[in-house]
């Protein structure tokens, strides 16, 4: 009886002793599961990185192709045959080189070329101001066959081809210095004004050596007639040349600003379990430091006036920044989060493998987000010259995370824990910045400070505490001119 | 959470209920786990497995019994499947070759309470372990651990008679468990009080 006895105690000791038995798994057991149980979440931020590059390359190629679109005649040159009046000599059709657009397939001759004749003219009182690298003639008068033609800034549509004309103009006046900076480029593009029936070329190099009363002599196919989509289609393309691209990259400090009002939510206080002593900052509870990021993306920008420009594009931004914090064995912890319809607070409980306080070993641990962001805003020039201008910029930017950790601070501020769904996939954020324009021969190159601020939380509401990331900068950006 | 907003959650393949279920029962699991396996890295291994498994074979789970029990079930038949990969377990749980084991005594440490028992079962050899943690602990009659481990319903009895006697001797060597004579005379003398 004492051997059964025994036996059933020793039994039951070593059951009851393995029922009792508990191991806290390390993290990467639940980080394992995770990854099996929802493969796709680790693809996101490489898709939209291999996105993102592509879309790089694919407007920055587009972008090298469209410059090269207008494949001009170096020795041929178009204007409008108009009259005092402004009205179109040679009738509705206007007059368009027939090598001026050979890849616009819409052009179609109504008549075949005639003899290119010589043709004299004259194009007096320019005035122009610098677009930082499109040159816009405000007003020109052109004086053709002895006729003097006055064509108003809204009727002009001029290219300039630096190569064009070099070789049939000759004048002896001195070099207009307003227009000498920018024209120096060759094969660019100069200036599109809307609504001109046809499209006018004229040497760079030939405008950069004239005064105000600019002669020009050339030669025009006066007979040769397309057809009225031909302008408009050859305008339309040009149209997309008043847009800049700029392609940028800034490395960042990225900080966090943490407030905690909602924290102190009377239920949530009530329970007892949130520290709501007077006074209370939930910034001081934790011991954090700046950490690097860096943003980088492609930057539309369209001019809506002399100073003013409107901006768009595309972002790709990784902020983060350090907890210092501890390990230590495994246990749980909790966090009290507040149901967003009763607005009662309910707990979530995870396994912690780090502390706020002393611990085995100390551990830096890194919060992070992997934002895309399309920032739409508005550029303003404040000062400079030529070569060198000064510019304020604002942006608002919808965000979407990527991917996201965040060690969140337990209730009783003693562990950090994680949570994936408490963060917040769609945010917004607003940009400032000022930065300096400088145009180098082809290139555009931009500089100066930004700042980039998160409006919504990291989290989602349930979280009483709210988490905004801070980002200061400087921006390099590049494009060409 | 409740467990049954918990299941709900898991079914939908909600994240954050999958980790709620994870959490509430990992710790137990590995604790499972650990007495099959050679060390702790193995133990998460099957842990691991263990719940992959548990998360793709919830709709099976009809709410007849405890949802503990089930996964429980879940994991320790995980245990079993992966030490049978293991060609050595094969031969562990063979009765010839595990009559010629011997204890290495020098293994014995002293630990907690619960954490003493579990540890001593690990000392134990691997067949003699299995079939242990089969039958005394997750409640498997021989008939099942023969079915279970491909061996000889006669072999888990000798197995376990034999795994008993060496985790009785280890625990008595711990001072975790006393003889009957001799608990009896420590009691009648004072001494276990």
């Amino acid at each position: 009886m004492d051997r059964k006895f025994y036996t059933d105690e020793f039994e039951d000791l070593i059951k009851e002793s393995a029922d009792d038995f508990k191991m806290y798994p390390s993290k990467k057991v639940w980080q394992g599961l995770y990854n099996d149980l929802h493969p796709g979440r680790r693809w996101p931020s490489l898709v939209v990185t291999f996105a993102f590059i592509f879309g790089l390359l694919t407007i920055s190629h587009l972008n090298t192709h469209q410059l090269r679109q207008p494949n001009i005649d170096p020795a041929i040159m178009a204007y409008p045959q108009t009259n005092s009046s402004g009205a179109n000599s040679s009738g509705a059709n206007p007059i368009l080189t027939s090598s001026s657009f050979k890849q616009n397939e819409t052009v179609s001759m109504q008549q075949p070329p005639k003899t290119i004749s010589p043709v004299k003219s004259s194009i007096q009182n320019l005035s122009f101001y610098d677009f930082e690298d499109d040159v816009q003639i405000t007003a020109l008068t052109q004086i053709a066959n002895g006729n003097s033609y006055k064509t108003p800034v809204n009727t002009a549509n001029i290219v300039i081809n630096a190569s064009s004309l070099k070789s049939i103009y000759s004048n002896g006046n001195q070099p207009d210095l307003k227009l000498s900076q920018s024209l120096r480029s060759p094969e660019y593009l100069i200036n599109y004004i809307d609504n001109l029936p046809n499209i006018l070329f004229i040497n760079a190099g030939l405008l950069s050596k004239t005064s105000a009363n600019l002669e020009v002599v050339t030669t025009v196919e006066t007979q040769q007639t397309v057809d009225v989509a031909a302008p408009k289609a050859a305008i339309k393309k040009l149209k997309t040349s008043k847009v800049r691209w700029m392609y940028s990259i800034s490395p960042t400090v990225s900080y966090r600003k943490y407030t905690s009002a909602e924290a102190l939510n009377a239920n949530i206080v009530l329970s007892g379990l949130m520290n709501a002593l007077p006074g209370y900052d939930v910034n001081r509870k934790f011991s954090q430091h700046a950490s690097s990021g860096l943003e980088t993306g492609v930057t539309m920008k369209y001019p809506l006036n002399k100073h003013l420009k409107f901006t768009s594009g595309f972002q790709l931004n990784y902020s983060s920044y350090i907890i210092q914090a501890n390990t230590i064995h495994p246990m749980m912890a909790t966090l009290l989060l507040q149901n967003q319809t009763t607005g009662m607070p309910y707990a979530y409980s995870s396994i912690s493998y780090y502390g706020n306080g002393p611990g085995v070993a100390p551990v830096n641990l890194r919060n992070y987000a992997v934002n895309v962001s399309v920032p739409v805003g508005l550029e303003y020039q404040v000062g400079g010259d030529e070569r060198v201008k000064f510019y304020v910029a604002a942006t608002v930017q919808p965000v979407l995370a990527l991917a996201s950790r965040s060690y969140l601070l337990s209730t009783d501020n003693k562990n950090y824990l994680t949570n994936p769904d408490m963060a917040r996939h769609i945010n917004m954020a607003t940009n400032f910045g000022a930065f300096m324009s400088v145009n180098s021969k082809k290139i555009n190159w931009q500089l100066g400070p930004q700042v980039n601020y998160q409006l919504l939380s990291s989290y989602t509401d349930v979280y009483p505490v709210k988490e905004h990331y801070a980002n200061y900068g400087i921006k390099l950006a590049f494009g060409r001119r | 959470m409740t467990e049954e907003v918990m299941l709900h959650g898991c079914l939908n393949n909600n994240a954050a209920s999958q980790e709620a279920l994870y959490t509430r029962f990992s710790p137990r699991m590995l604790g499972v786990c650990y007495r099959f396996a050679r060390n702790r890295e193995d133990a998460e291994d099957m842990l691991q497995e263990g719940f992959i498994k548990v998360f793709s074979q919830l709709h099976q789970f009809r709410n007849q019994g405890a949802l503990e029990g089930w996964i429980r079930r879940i994991i320790v038949h995980t245990c079993i499947n992966v030490l049978k990969k293991n060609k050595k377990f094969s031969e562990s749980v063979d009765l010839i070759h595990a009559s010629s084991i011997h204890l290495n005594e020098n293994n014995i440490h002293s630990i907690l309470q619960a954490k003493q028992v579990v540890e001593s079962i690990r000392l134990l050899p691997l067949g003699y372990r299995t079939v242990l943690n089969l039958y005394a602990i997750e409640g498997f009659s021989h008939r099942e651990i023969a079915s279970i481990l491909d061996i000889e319903e006669s072999t888990s009895r000798s197995q376990y008679t034999r795994a008993k006697a060496m985790l009785e001797d280890i625990l008595i060597k711990k001072k975790i468990l006393y003889k009957p004579r001799e608990h009896f005379a420590m009691t009648a003398s004072g001494i276990n009080k």
